[in-house]
């Protein structure tokens, strides 16, 4: 479980992030939303520490974030950068691999079990297939998916995704939050995810914090928030709700 | 580049640096001396009543002064244009190795066809032209991002001064002037140069105005300059060689003066200068007062050393050194795309393990040593020793030949461990500034001691190292050691160092051509005492790199993606650039700072298939260790019975491979 408890976040120039309160349980996928620079990715990124946060205090299953190890807070942890970086010359399962680094270290041996793990993490992302191509070489919702499957072999409890379907189509969208949220309750990790699009954000999570000028608006579940009134506030255009057409219960926002 | 948040009054602080580098300029040039001062009115109109001292100063101080502004105007005004047109606060001519093309070129010229010096500003305008493009043309490959373009630059520029050094060697008694002139040298006896460049400088400042929209439209980056109707390339094509034009011009009357070309604009930019025209007419001014004062400073150290040539180009480098150095630390760098791939190699990826190459690799090393070790010219003709052949030669072999594998092997790690991590393919360890340190510390040691001896150069030289390594630590600390900020205060570093050690040779007297030998790279110097050293701390550091080659994996992933898997970055970088310098200082101490092995040996590994950190740093290590042993063979076999340095050998290999390299990559988008 994530506590957070007022934190915050501050550049010399402008406050990213104000004093904020925050729990995030284990076990069900949170969907951070907001306009752009509401402030969503800088949560993650302090969930992820990879920022240090200026004031408050961030904790994980009870203890600061920051006594963590490195190695043991990768266990715990695995974070996907908004822009997935290069991997010149890298296979998939090379990749995946990689994903082991908490558990073995720098130089502890490639065990068994890490193989075991590897090749767990590239089935239940369905990548086997281009284990031996270049990550390069691979479409964008396939590298999206061995990126997944490095993140699942770190064996982590909880992923924290950034954006993982801003550079994808419509259909590659769907299959990578499917298998996200596939996974989150297959593998019971709590998921935080951070999406631009409102009704692909509702359909995938179980709970929803939006976030408006680096402050904590509201959150709840996708039902709660899915009204007229909330999202104008997060958007700050008028929306409208339709019932979906096919799916009993849900609902869409248009513009 | 981040501008400074508020500025009420650029204009106000601008006339201020005006204000005080004219003073300090005109304070530390010889004319204002009381007595020069008295007869200055006589001497700026010639009368025929004149003195002979009014004489001296209207025909060698007064055009001296004027040179100095008239070059720091034309390498000011050169730096902004070509900032503009790159948008890369780092870009300069002489960063971009025009100055050093342009050197070369003149330097030829002087020594096969001196009539032919008559058009010097041609021939200078070639070189710098042919270099720019050169450096174009690489970085082209990589979408013009700032840092590979200076890096390229520097690769050039190196390439080509390790030619000059070559020519040089050859024609010491002919070229001496040159080693002072490359270092930038403004004394004049008339007023020729004064008015020659004048009216060219006007000429060219009036081109630019015809350009100054579309340059200015530039800003908007080349898409929408497009998109407005411009051409960017040839806007772009236009302006690079006006700038290149000013800097030949600059390097035909008085040499490479580097450095004010990089720090006026970056001060003006710093001061608050925003607009294209603000900019391009307060760097020209403040570069023309940079040059007085740099100028200023080298006369007066001329006079207190005791009338050595102390040349003005050197002097600059004292000043544009710092400010570069200011800079980096104020500048928030744009980083490369994070999609760009760090490819210069085009990997030919195979399953498995590459059998093929470790084939090659193999048979090269059996076939290199057997030939290396036996086979040399001798005053009969070529010889094959064999193995029970004359044991008086092997002994005098074996050393040199370790010392060459060991060296190069190091290099070649170091090479691997600096490219992973600065993720930047076009890095080296020459690069990082800790060889040319430990170069430094040498030549100040033997040339203010005399000469001296083996262990007390090695001990002057790791000194020199250690303190550039400092000196870098502390400028990338703040940024917990981040790959750009290191690159960049390494490039720094090394052009600082670099001016420092041409200055000490252009003072210098016959030691420096020994000391010119050991700075390409000599391994005949090198007996059982160099071996024996780099046997014993070759193992331990070869081994510490294996057992880091998880990290050297996991970096090239990025900063994020590294941490997030558990990576303490701060301290594994700190970590691998000790590594890194150790293993560069070990190597430099014996095979001279200069090679390019370090560079070349990574991607040798990386195009035989080898992509993993591990098989990747043992091939390069072996493919340094092959490329170092055939440069050291061909060193003492070319010329025979002379020598050439090893390490420029290697250089001239290298380069030209890596040159080549690049020319046929696939342009990035």
């Amino acid at each position: 479980m994530f506590t957070l408890d007022d934190v915050s976040y501050r550049l010399p120039e402008k406050t990213l992030l104000h004093p904020i309160d925050l729990t995030i349980e284990h076990g069900q996928i949170v969907g951070l939303i907001g306009h752009n620079g509401s402030g969503k990715s800088t949560l993650l990124k302090l969930l992820a520490r990879q920022l240090k946060p200026s004031a408050g205090k961030i904790s994980l299953e009870g203890k600061d974030l920051h006594r963590w190890g490195d190695r043991p807070l990768a266990r715990q942890i695995a974070y996907l950068p908004q822009q997935p970086p290069a991997t010149e010359g890298l296979t998939a399962r090379e990749l995946v691999s990689f994903g082991r680094y908490p558990w073995h270290g720098a130089l502890g041996r490639f065990s068994r079990e890490d193989r075991e793990q590897v090749d767990r993490a590239m089935a239940l992302t369905d990548t086997e297939r281009f284990g031996d191509r270049g990550v390069d070489e691979l479409s964008g919702g396939e590298r999206q998916r061995v990126w997944l499957a490095m993140l699942l072999a770190q064996n982590a409890r909880y992923l924290l995704l950034d954006e993982p379907t801003s550079a994808l189509d419509v259909a590659h969208q769907v299959e990578v939050l499917s298998l996200v949220r596939k996974l989150g309750k297959e593998l019971e990790m709590g998921v935080v995810v951070v999406l631009h699009d409102i009704n692909m954000a509702a359909s995938y999570c179980d709970h929803l914090v939006a976030l408006h000028s680096g402050r904590l608006l509201t959150e709840g579940t996708p039902d709660e928030l899915m009204n007229q009134d909330t999202l104008k506030d997060i958007y700050g255009i008028p929306m409208s709700i339709l019932a979906h057409p096919r799916q009993q219960g849900a609902r869409i926002a248009v513009v | 580049m981040s501008q400074p948040m508020t500025h009420p009054q650029p204009r106000a602080r601008l006339t201020l640096l005006v204000l005080i580098l004219l003073a300090a300029g005109l304070l530390l040039s010889p004319l204002a001396s009381p007595d020069n001062l008295a007869r200055l009115p006589g001497a700026l109109w010639l009368s025929a009543s004149a003195s002979f001292e009014q004489a001296v100063l209207h025909y060698t101080q007064l055009p001296r002064l004027t040179m100095a502004l008239l070059t720091g105007a034309a390498l000011g005004f050169a730096g902004t244009l070509v900032q503009q047109v790159l948008r890369n606060p780092l870009a300069a001519p002489t960063t971009l190795g025009v100055a050093a093309g342009s050197q070369l070129v003149l330097g030829l010229v002087m020594l096969l066809a001196p009539a032919l010096l008559v058009w010097r500003e041609v021939w200078a305008m070639v070189g710098g032209m042919t270099a720019l493009i050169l450096v174009l043309l690489m970085g082209a490959r990589r979408g013009f991002d700032p840092l590979s373009l200076t890096l390229c630059g520097l690769i050039v520029s190196l390439y080509l001064g390790a030619i000059n050094t070559v020519i040089l060697l050859f024609n010491q008694e002919q070229l001496a002037g040159l080693f002072i002139w490359g270092a930038g040298e403004l004394s004049q006896n008339d007023w020729r140069s004064a008015l020659e460049l004048l009216p060219r400088l006007l000429a060219v400042a009036g081109l630019t105005l015809l350009l100054w929209r579309p340059l200015q439209a530039l800003d908007l980056g080349a898409e929408s300059a497009r998109s407005l109707g411009l051409s960017p390339g040839i806007t772009r094509v236009l302006a690079l060689t006006l700038a290149v034009y000013l800097t030949a011009l600059t390097v035909s009357h008085v040499g490479v003066v580097g450095f004010i070309g990089l720090a006026a604009p970056a001060i003006v930019r710093l001061l608050g200068a925003r607009t294209l025209r603000q900019r391009l007419l307060a760097s020209a001014l403040s570069g023309a007062l940079l040059c007085l004062v740099a100028d200023g400073i080298a006369q007066q150290l001329t006079i207190a050393f005791g009338y050595l040539l102390f040349p003005t180009g050197a002097a600059s480098a004292l000043i544009g050194g710092p400010v570069l150095l200011w800079v980096l630390t104020r500048t928030r760098l744009m980083p490369a795309r994070p999609s760009e791939s760090m490819s210069v190699t085009t990997p030919r990826r195979k399953s498995g393990i590459p059998f093929a190459g470790m084939a090659v690799l193999g048979v090269a090393t059996l076939g290199s040593l057997a030939i290396t070790l036996n086979l040399g010219p001798a005053w009969n003709g070529w010889q094959w020793t064999g193995f029970s052949g004359d044991p008086g030669i092997l002994a005098m072999r074996l050393p040199r030949m370790i010392t060459a594998l060991l060296a190069g092997g190091l290099l070649a790690g170091a090479g691997v461990i600096v490219q992973r991590l600065t993720r930047n393919p076009m890095a080296s360890p020459e690069l990082l500034g800790i060889s040319t340190g430990a170069a430094l510390g040498m030549v100040v040691l033997v040339l203010t001691l005399g000469i001296s001896s083996r262990p007390l150069q090695i001990l002057a030289g790791g000194l020199g190292g250690t303190v550039v390594l400092l000196a870098l630590l502390l400028l990338s600390r703040r940024n917990g050691f981040s790959p750009q900020r290191l690159l960049l205060g390494g490039i720094a570093l090394s052009a600082l160092l670099d001016a420092g050690i041409r200055m000490v040779l252009a003072m210098g007297d016959a030691q420096s051509v020994t000391l010119l030998n050991w700075l390409s790279g000599s391994t005949w110097l090198s007996g059982d005492t160099d071996a024996l050293v780099l046997s014993i701390v070759t193992p331990p550091l070869l081994l510490l790199t294996t057992l880091s080659v998880r990290w050297l994996d996991l970096l090239p992933l990025g900063d994020s993606a590294s941490q997030s898997l558990g990576l303490p970055l701060a301290p594994v970088r700190l970590a691998l650039l000790l590594l890194a310098a150790l293993m560069t200082a070990a190597a430099t101490l014996v095979v001279g700072p200069l090679s390019f092995v370090g560079l070349m040996a990574p991607h040798l590994a990386r195009m035989l298939g080898y992509q993993r950190a591990l098989p990747q740093l043992l091939a390069a290590f072996v493919i340094g260790s092959l490329l170092m042993l055939w440069a050291d063979w061909l060193a003492r076999s070319l010329v025979y019975p002379y020598e050439l340095p090893a390490g420029l050998v290697a250089t001239l290999i290298g380069g030209g491979y890596f040159l080549v390299r690049m020319m046929r990559l696939p342009v990035a988008r």
